[in-house]
């Protein structure tokens, strides 16, 4: 897929801005990015999202019914929650581009790196692994 | 002499340290023990000694201070295996730039430090103390498995001399504090 000139891009932004902010906002909410993960395994009845969010039920319908206004997901049948194709698509839109930030990079080469010493390495010269003993 | 019996720690905080100098990857006490100047250690400060006068015009204008040398030594994951380890000896450095082909630059992660002083004859003993008792006092883990050694020619004479002092730093995390990229 190439990729839109920035004159392009900036002007789809400027046409689309409200409809971008919108799912933007959605989607930066831990409750309602839950909701669409959970979604994600399969459709899911109102107990069902209420138990897994442990959200009340005037949040959890606030929720639902803004992320159907934006067609992340959709309500196929009586207490039946799906996720709707443009929720899946968003979510691995997301997750494809986070996987080449520097973002989390920097959070791997941090997990891969942060460690202490081994008693026996630090033995060389703070006499470490003889006052363990 | 100021007393060091006991080490007052100090925190460094946020300190990004740029070195240059020349590296050994190896068990450098296969010839020789620690603390030694015939072990690869020694060897390597000689090697970059003799280069510092080689380029010694060179080297005063990147370094900010001249009677500062540094030893990192950094623990590879599968140290308890090989024993080999990196040595990196020089001196901190403020921008790296183009160097002389011999030479190696290191730009360490930016983080906190516990700096600390010994003296040459309580060394392995004032260290245990800071890094066994001190640190888990003040809840503060290692960051990262590498320690740096600082010699400050004023006050280092030479490892047969047992008041030579050794400045240490040890990259730390503080309390719960994580590390910047955590959220």
């Amino acid at each position: 897929m190439s990729e839109l000139p920035i004159t392009d891009l900036l002007l789809s932004y400027e046409r689309n801005f409200e409809g971008i902010k919108s799912i933007l906002n959605a989607l930066s909410h831990e409750k309602r990015l839950q909701i669409l993960l959970s979604l994600l395994t399969g459709d899911k009845s109102f107990r069902e999202l209420k138990k897994e969010t442990n959200l009340e039920k005037t949040a959890l319908a606030h929720h639902l019914n803004q992320m159907i206004a934006i067609q992340l997901i959709q309500k196929p049948a009586y207490n039946t929650y799906s996720l709707h194709i443009d929720g899946e698509r968003f979510l691995r839109i997301i997750e494809r581009a986070f996987q080449h930030t520097n973002l989390k990079l920097t959070k791997d080469k941090e997990q891969m790196e942060t460690r202490q010493f081994s008693a026996k390495f630090a033995d060389n010269f703070f006499g470490f692994e003889k006052n363990t003993r | 002499m100021k007393d060091i019996s006991t080490p007052t720690p100090q925190i460094i905080k946020n300190r990004q340290i740029k070195l240059l100098g020349c590296i050994f990857f190896g068990n450098p006490f296969h010839q020789a023990k620690e603390w030694s100047y015939e072990n690869e250690i020694g060897n390597l400060w000689i090697r970059f000694m003799n280069l510092t006068k080689q380029y010694k015009e060179y080297l005063e204008k990147l370094s900010s201070n001249s009677t500062l040398g540094y030893e990192l030594h950094l623990e590879p994951a599968d140290y308890s295996t090989t024993n080999q380890y990196y040595v990196m000896v020089g001196i901190e450095i403020g921008e790296i730039e183009e160097i002389p082909l011999e030479f190696f630059t290191k730009s360490l992660p930016r983080t906190d430090y516990v700096e600390f002083t010994t003296q040459m004859a309580r060394k392995r003993e004032q260290g245990a103390y800071i890094y066994q008792t001190w640190m888990p006092r003040e809840k503060i883990t290692q960051r990262y498995p590498y320690v740096l050694q600082k010699y400050d020619s004023n006050r280092y004479r030479g490892l047969d001399d047992p008041s030579s002092e050794i400045d240490w730093l040890i990259p730390v995390l503080r309390g719960k504090q994580k590390s910047d990229t955590d959220e």
